[in-house]
């Protein structure tokens, strides 16, 4: 079972979505499951506002490959 | 003894046996499925078997090698290997996947003033934070106690090595990264006086940074955003050896070390294994079990997941030896296994077969079923699923559970029988303690979230236990599994999935039957909580908590007679089980309806409690508005499978979105979106999310939210 602490620095979003996007997606934090069915799937009782900033920030990590 | 003696002998024993026979014992130990079958289920089922197979897949923490990314993983490899071996038909389906970060070394020595090891990933591969960078370094260490940024700014960090107790992830972003620390170590806190030896998986310049297993940090950490620079390493320290180190360093005492890392990155495929018993009526539908294999590519659990990856299995072998040696008859539809990477590999397989999703009936996923109970001091839970996917599957699985739970208890009321514990279901190696078992509202977090989602619509329960004392550690291995808690494990998935999948019309309304019972005993629930609602409120707020109090019945009462509705896809003479269901539906109204008329009373009770009048519920021109509106979803919401439709959504443009504010208003909207049927209007739209939920949803919000769907294409009304 996937776990909230994996989370929640997108529910307190402070920071941009790209150093989201990076802090999330890196290439390097690839042990944990940070995939975004895996974040829409914890946030699958949340707002439709975190998923769509959830879809973004996927969007801007895709930039960065 | 004389005749008169024996005459009250006998009376005596009489007597005794009246009042010994006269306990109250209750009796819970009815299944769906008859005797003879549920006999041979728990029977068959084999905890020791799933055991193997959770050591042969996660017998330890290990290090994944390089040629093994070419797959299939060991985990796909010992799954497919016991299928063959049980004779089930499965295949390998793969999906394209990514790079991850894989380790190669890790050693962490003191070189001054000892020479000894610190941390190696050859004792445990978590020792090494994952993305830590390749390195080899000598340096001094440097104490930074729970890793406030203030902590860090007064310790000087530049160029040193930093030792925290705090969050490996914030003290590696603000530390290595902006302050020029050469890398992280962390005593581990994950639950340090229950296990000092366990550690968090954990990672740097990731999304495992920051975890910290169940201890809250000691004050909030405001780090400032870290640039999007490489990270650098961290190593980790069981809070027993950790401690030494600390208290070396906080005796001011000079520490150098030496780290060495080596790390790359690995390219690999995501692996879903599919296996299948079919049914005897293709046009019947299907149930689907699902468990992720791999959780992460290089993070290991015995319990989270490969115990329900092996109970699945477990329950595939037990099904498949059934029917197959003739001992259950075969099922009329399918029951399908999916093992895959957590929710990702899963939605990659479900997105791609959406032919079968449109069949399949229901889903049964379990995630950490594994767990020795009482070690764990944790209870076997069925999460049900919301009201927005209304299911049999709830009550079927319900009815093991009991079955199980309640049968392998003693009683106060049983302790002078010869069977203390009714329905023993013991394993031979496994533990003899009771089925801790609880029946839980929703939780997602795992693979039935896909199951469930708004463009899937396959309704899916979880079967978890909680709390796993291990949780996301190096201490999740399979000597905190049980073997008995797996052979009921098994025995319950087995049998709740053969109930329905060989369900004819007379299960169908044995089915509909329980569901009406277990509806009495949920709206009496939902009652006392209406009740409790009242009790809290004041005179000005009387009239909204009469109506809060009764949507929790009222919600509750759709979503039964939903349910309810649920078990005619199971009926192969449509019109004969509908009537049925209609009569059940029927008891649902009437109970509702003494529960509403319960808490009008208590209304007016409460009313005169606080010296003012009884209130009188008359819909407000928005209500009456909303009672009008019955929205449906239209054919995007499924087209396109798992969150298929979040593209129409986020191709509502902000102007629109802006006129039609939701914020705040809704208790969540994914929950609506599930809700929209064509059947409820808005007002039972707003019941039944108020049912569930203390946080109370407003009609306005539902009615924006429901325009920017209908803007997206998604509803129409």
């Amino acid at each position: 079972m996937i776990s909230p602490c994996h989370f929640m620095k997108i529910g307190s979003l402070t920071v941009s979505l790209s150093g989201l996007a990076e802090k999330f997606f890196s290439r390097t934090n690839s042990r944990a499951p940070a995939t975004l069915e895996n974040s829409v799937a914890f946030f699958q009782n949340t707002d439709e506002f975190l998923m769509s900033l959830i879809l973004n920030i996927q969007r801007e990590a895709r930039k960065h490959e | 003894m004389n005749k008169r003696k024996w005459i009250l002998l006998i009376a005596a024993l009489a007597v005794i046996a009246g009042v010994v026979a006269a306990q109250y014992t209750p009796w819970l130990y009815w299944t769906f499925l008859p005797k003879d079958q549920i006999d041979e289920i728990v029977g068959e089922a084999s905890g020791e078997t799933a055991l193997s197979t959770i050591i042969e897949i996660n017998g330890y923490n290990r290090d994944r090698l390089s040629d093994e990314y070419a797959g299939p993983f060991q985990e796909t490899q010992v799954i497919l290997k016991r299928l063959k071996q049980y004779g089930v038909s499965a295949e390998l389906v793969t999906f394209p996947g990514s790079e991850v970060w894989d380790a190669v070394k890790g050693e962490l020595w003191e070189v001054k003033p000892k020479r000894q090891k610190i941390a190696s990933m050859r004792d445990m591969v978590p020792m090494l934070a994952s993305g830590s960078q390749p390195t080899d370094v000598t340096a001094e260490l440097v104490w930074v106690g729970r890793g406030t940024p203030a902590e860090i700014d007064a310790a000087k960090v530049e160029g040193k090595i930093v030792v925290t107790e705090g969050s490996i992830g914030q003290v590696h972003n603000y530390a290595c990264q902006q302050k020029g620390a050469l890398g992280v170590i962390v005593i581990s806190q994950s639950r340090p006086y229950f296990d000092p030896l366990q550690m968090t998986w954990t990672g740097v310049g990731g999304m495992r940074g920051g975890q910290r297993g169940q201890q809250p940090p000691a004050q909030p950490v405001q780090t400032p955003p870290p640039p999007p620079a490489k990270p650098k390493f961290g190593f980790q320290l069981p809070v027993r050896e950790g401690d030494f180190l600390k208290l070396r360093l906080l005796a001011n005492e000079k520490i150098t070390v030496r780290a060495q890392v080596d790390s790359k990155q690995e390219k690999y495929k995501n692996e879903d294994i599919v296996a299948l018993i079919p049914g005897t009526d293709p046009n019947a539908g299907e149930i689907i079990f699902s468990a992720h294999l791999f959780e992460g590519i290089t993070k290991f659990g015995a319990n989270d997941n490969t115990s329900g990856s092996a109970s699945i299995l477990e329950v595939a072998r037990v099904l498949n030896t059934l029917i197959q040696e003739g001992r259950l008859p075969k099922p009329k539809r399918a029951i399908r296994f999916l093992w895959g990477p957590e929710i990702g590999g899963t939605g990659m397989w479900v997105k791609a077969n959406k032919a079968i999703m449109d069949k399949t009936l229901c889903n049964i996923n379990m995630d950490m079923v594994g767990e020795w109970l009482s070690k764990n001091q944790g209870f076997m839970c069925l999460m049900r699923t919301t009201y927005g996917n209304p299911h049999y599957v709830n009550d079927v699985m319900e009815n093991y559970y009991r079955y199980i739970g309640e049968g392998n208890r003693e009683r106060v009321q049983n302790r002078a029988d010869f069977y203390k514990v009714p329905v023993r279901i013991v394993a031979p190696f496994g533990a003899d303690e009771p089925f801790y078992y609880s029946i839980e509202t929703h939780y997602g977090a795992s693979d039935h979230e896909v199951f469930n989602d708004w463009g899937v619509r396959v309704p899916g329960v979880m079967m978890i236990v909680w709390p796993d004392r291990w949780y996301h550690t190096s201490g999740d291995l399979p000597d905190k599994s049980d073997a008995t808690q797996l052979k009921r494990v098994a025995a319950i998935g087995a049998a709740g999935a053969y109930t329905i999948a060989n369900a004819d019309d007379n299960m169908a309304v044995k089915i509909a039957g329980e569901i009406a019972s277990n509806a009495a005993r949920r709206l009496g629930h939902q009652l006392v909580v209406g009740l409790e609602t009242l009790n809290r409120a004041e005179a000005k707020t009387l009239l909204d908590s009469y109506k809060a109090a009764r949507a929790f019945v009222e919600g509750a009462m759709v979503n039964e007679k939903d349910t309810l509705d649920s078990v005619l896809q199971l009926a192969t003479d449509k019109a004969n089980v509908a009537a049925y269901i209609a009569q059940m539906k029927k008891s649902v109204d009437a109970i509702s309806a003494a529960h509403l008329a319960t808490l009008q009373t208590h209304m007016e009770a409460m009313a005169k409690k606080l010296g003012t009048k009884a209130v009188k519920i008359e819909l407000s021109d928005l209500e009456k508005k909303a009672m009008k509106i019955v929205p449906k979803p239209t054919a995007k919401v499924t087209g396109e499978v798992h969150q298929g439709y979040q593209k129409y959504l986020s191709q509502v443009p902000q102007a629109e979105r802006a006129k039609f504010p939701y914020a705040g208003e809704l208790f969540t909207t994914n929950e609506l979106q599930l809700l929209i049927n064509g059947k409820h209007n808005v007002l039972e739209l707003k019941a039944l999310l108020d049912a569930q939920s203390q946080r109370k949803s407003t009609i306005q919000g539902i009615l924006n939210y429901l325009q920017i769907l209908k803007i997206a294409g998604l509803v129409e009304y």
